[in-house]
């Protein structure tokens, strides 16, 4: 009996002890937790055709481009570790891709190492540039009304529509990098997909999305302009946020 | 009287008798598109995603949730089965040759049918018809509606109808199927004629509120004490039930997560059982029975695959009015330890120490360790296939449940439970 | 000389004098091989082309500004009279060699909403500078498979983004999402031994060395032909692609 228990304390002691303990994701320890939480959508392969992936629109990511579309690199790059955590920790609004918020940091760490694996850009690449966000100017009604001026002259009514529902005259034929067909967001929803801050709206158009029709405008946008084009789409969206 | 408290406590043991049923909710995985794994540790026990999920009303939250928004073909409709041989032994160590109890069938186990998800943007709900437990029929175990969110804070959610308590280890969602153990949650000092379980679903009002990932909760429940003579014909029997808990999470370390919690129960029963006046019951028939106490909960290793272990401490008081010819108020110390290890995705296997020592009896010439209980229980559950739809799993497991003076002529009796079956979850 | 040891040296030496009339053997060297000999291929379309439908420049009306009202059509197939196939992408497939990439851009140009040229090819690391000639928001949204993608929007007419391509790849697919019949290949190689075919189905591989290769052509709708063609020094040949029409 005594020779049982002090057994099954030395299995529990190995198993904890190999758990590890430090702030790099264990990439074996990350597989463990795609396959409980991410497999259904994001296929045991990481092609993202998992089992739920033909019920699901827009389809669960493909892992094995490197193609992510809330980044703070510029458009093509890879993101950084820290935009998939946010990614993985707030969900994605509108889709199924739920919050993991109540999953240990480690946890999530680790299933970024684990998806990191899926391709080899990640060892290929040199590590990309990061957007430099500028302070944020007050948001007044004349910030909004130049906002307005820009979303004018970059031509976003092309596809966003003249007034941000997703209407534009591009809007009807678009297609993702997979084929897959996708709509301009409808920017009065109430809630970004990305994320609502002004950090997430300004990363969007200055980075463009991955995979998806959206452009980088980072090459004609000036940073205070993009702040007003920032202030702009959130009172289109405040009009209409939904309450919880 | 000693007679009378011993049919009394094989009757509050045939009451627990039966299995229960084990929950998870496939609906939610066909409706989110997520494999039972990622709200359960291992179903039934929810995980802290599970709970979460669970705390929000049933929602992810992203906008996907409310029926609008789902596929017109998806039914929140979901179903339990667990058909199973049970081998049921009770002796006493008197005479181990004579069995008091012995029985060894294939039974249905139970079967439950059940709607749950969200009614709209801002309630949700679960209703459950039909309930059976080898063959017999309880209809409406459980249905409540919840009011999510009230004021667009996740501090203020209420939920009215018979739904379970927020306990430190739910026995809707246990592994175990013998109903050989957590005795701790229902218990009494011997000799008390109240039948309040503070596992079981009672008919009332829960407030509850959460912050975001649940790290942090609280509940406190009004009720009608389920069981109660004349209980269905007004709110006489009222109970209350409360519970806080608190979860650290750790980045670094052999420990994952630590979350520990107090929680309280007070509830009334009538003491005089033949009396039933139309005006309802005096307050001085009805007399008090108390738990207090917290729980430990620690994960080890790593997250998704985690080794869980509960230490779950319960005080409870019983008041001398509820007890016949009772001396003194009966106290009690009781409680369970339990491991549950989940050494990968489909397997999970546990054990769990039951106990409860009398500390003072409220029935005169009882001595002080009369009815004192000790239980050991093993289990182990393999999951065949979980998908997005409907799961199934081997499950076995084995109770041990020792009762001081339990039998007539005050020796010990000792029951064992082996159940085996299959769990299928639709 | 004792029998065994003569069997093994007439062996050796019978595997040398083979060895040096291999007449396949690839061109390897750690430079950059070039020379005198020249391919010419001419690339013709076996049967009627299909019909080339108007493209929708009316979706924007700056395209139909652009464009004066004309219809234009589509590039997919584009061959004459005489059944000449023009912006079919022909290259060695197999030289092997290091080739500097030159420092001059590459200009792709977006003008009457169109990419032109609609098919081409760079050398891996050779800037490419993409040209909006339009007053109207295009995107430039390349597919590569092996070099990373990017998405860039140009709104304003004259702005000029300048990209690279580092790595060879098969030819992929441009487009922009805005107008979604604009349509463009970039094929990207490690080597200047590449051409589109013009007007007349005609493109020339200039400097190449003395060997043997493997010549591609690809079109985008009637897929990849390839051929082994083997000059000598200073020698032109000639060599006719036929693609048969689906």
């Amino acid at each position: 009996m005594r020779f049982a228990i002090v057994v099954l304390f030395l299995c529990m002691a190995t198993r904890i002890l190999a758990s590890g303990a430090d702030n790099v994701g264990n990439r074996d320890h990350g597989k463990i937790v795609y396959e409980r939480y991410c497999m259904t959508c994001h296929g045991e392969r990481g092609n993202g055709a998992g089992e739920f992936a033909p019920y699901t629109n827009p389809k669960p990511r493909d892992f094995r481009k490197g193609t992510f579309k809330w980044r703070s690199t510029p458009s093509g790059s890879l993101p950084l570790v820290s935009d998939l955590e946010r990614t993985i920790r707030e969900g994605v609004y509108w889709t199924a891709m739920p919050s993991f918020f109540v999953l240990n940091p480690r946890a999530r760490a680790d299933v970024i190492a684990y998806l990191q694996s899926f391709s080899d850009r990640w060892t290929s690449e040199q590590p990309a540039p990061l957007l430099v966000i500028p302070p944020e100017p007050a948001n007044t009604s004349a910030s909004v009304q130049r906002g307005r001026d820009v979303y004018e002259a970059q031509s976003c009514a092309k596809c966003h529509g003249d007034q941000g529902m997703g209407d534009g005259e591009s809007s009807k034929t678009l297609v993702d990098d997979w084929g897959n067909p996708i709509v301009p967001f409808d920017l009065t929803k109430g809630h970004m997909k990305g994320g609502s801050s002004s950090e997430d709206l300004y990363r969007v158009f200055m980075t463009g999305l991955n995979g998806t029709p959206m452009p980088s405008f980072s090459d004609t946008i000036k940073p205070d302009e993009a702040w007003d084009l920032v202030h702009y789409i959130q009172s289109l969206n405040a009009q209409n946020r939904r309450q919880k | 009287m000693m007679r009378k408290a011993q049919l009394l406590f094989v009757m509050t043991l045939a009451f627990n008798l039966w299995p229960k049923p084990a929950h998870a909710t496939p609906a939610f995985a066909r409706k989110y598109g997520v494999r039972c794994t990622v709200c359960h540790e291992a179903w039934p026990v929810l995980n802290d995603f599970g709970r979460q999920f669970r705390d929000n009303g049933y929602r992810m939250n992203l906008g996907e949730d409310d029926p609008p928004m789902t596929d017109p073909a998806y039914w929140p409709i979901y179903a339990l089965a667990s058909p199973q041989y049970r081998f049921d032994l009770l002796k006493s160590h008197d005479n181990k040759d004579l069995a008091l109890l012995r029985s060894g069938q294939f039974q249905q186990g139970t079967f439950v049918l059940g709607a749950i998800g969200t009614v709209g943007a801002h309630a949700s709900y679960l209703v459950i018809p039909l309930a059976v437990v080898n063959g017999q029929t309880v209809g409406f175990p459980a249905g409540w509606i919840r009011f999510n969110d009230i004021a667009n804070t996740p501090w203020l959610n209420v939920k009215l109808g018979q739904n379970e308590p927020d306990l430190p280890f739910s026995r809707i969602r246990d592994l175990d199927m013998t109903s050989n153990s957590l005795v701790a949650y229902s218990y009494h000092t011997p000799g008390s004629v109240s039948q309040f379980d503070m596992a079981n679903d009672e008919m009332g009002i829960e407030i509850m509120g959460h912050n975001r990932g649940s790290g942090t909760r609280y509940s406190v429940n009004a009720f009608n004490v389920g069981g109660s003579p004349a209980q269905n014909t007004k709110f006489n029997t009222p109970g209350t039930y409360g519970h806080v808990t608190h979860e650290f999470q750790f980045r670094n370390g052999p420990l994952t997560a630590l979350e520990v919690g107090s929680f309280a129960s007070y509830a009334t029963w009538p003491r005089n059982l033949t009396q039933t006046p139309p005006g309802g019951l005096g307050t001085d028939n009805l007399k008090a029975s108390e738990k207090y106490g917290g729980e430990v909960h620690a994960w080890f290793g790593q997250f998704a695959l985690p080794i869980h272990a509960n230490f779950t401490f319960i005080q409870g008081r019983d008041d001398k009015a509820l007890v016949p010819g009772g001396v003194r108020d009966g106290l009690f110390n009781g409680g369970f330890a339990q491991v549950i290890a989940n050494p990968k995705l489909p397997l999970i296997v546990f054990g769990r120490f039951d106990f409860v020592r009398n500390r003072d009896q409220s029935l005169p010439n009882a001595s002080r360790d009369f009815h004192d209980q000790t239980g050991y229980t093993i289990g182990a559950k393999h999951t065949f296939e979980f998908t997005t739809r409907a799961e199934y799993a081997l499950f076995v497991n084995y109770s041990w449940l020792r009762v001081k003076q339990g039998a007539s002529d005050l020796t010990d009796t000792t029951r064992q439970v082996l159940s085996a079956g299959i769990h299928f979850a639709f | 000389m004792r029998r065994p040891y003569f069997v093994l040296m007439m062996t050796f030496v019978t595997g040398l004098i083979a060895y040096s009339f291999q007449a396949t053997y690839p061109v390897h060297a750690a430079q950059s091989p070039s020379g005198t000999a020249r391919i010419i291929a001419k690339v013709v379309l076996n049967g009627k082309a299909p019909v080339a439908g108007r493209l929708p420049m009316g979706a924007d009306p700056a395209c139909l500004t652009q464009n004066g009202g004309k219809a234009v059509l589509d590039p997919t197939v584009e061959a004459d009279a005489n059944g000449n196939l023009k912006d079919v992408l022909v290259y060695v497939k197999d030289i092997v060699g290091s080739y500097p990439a030159p420092t001059t851009p590459f200009t792709l140009d977006q003008s009457g909403c169109m990419y032109k040229p609609h098919v081409f090819g760079v050398i891996a690391g050779q800037p490419v500078e993409i040209l909006n000639s339009d007053p109207t928001l295009h995107n430039i949204h390349p597919l590569p498979r092996v070099n990373p993608g990017f998405n860039i929007g140009q709104p304003v007419k004259g702005l000029k983004s300048i990209k690279t391509f580092a790595k060879p790849e098969a030819p992929f697919h441009v487009r922009c999402d805005v107008h979604g019949w604009m349509s463009a290949y970039i094929g990207v190689f490690s080597h200047p031994f590449f051409g589109v075919s013009n007007d007349t189905g005609q493109v020339e591989l200039k400097n190449l060395p003395a060997g043997t290769f493997q010549i591609q052509a690809w079109q985008e709708k009637y897929g990849i032909q390839t051929q082994s063609v083997t000059v000598a020094a200073g020698e032109s040949k000639e060599i006719v692609f036929t693609f048969k029409a689906q």
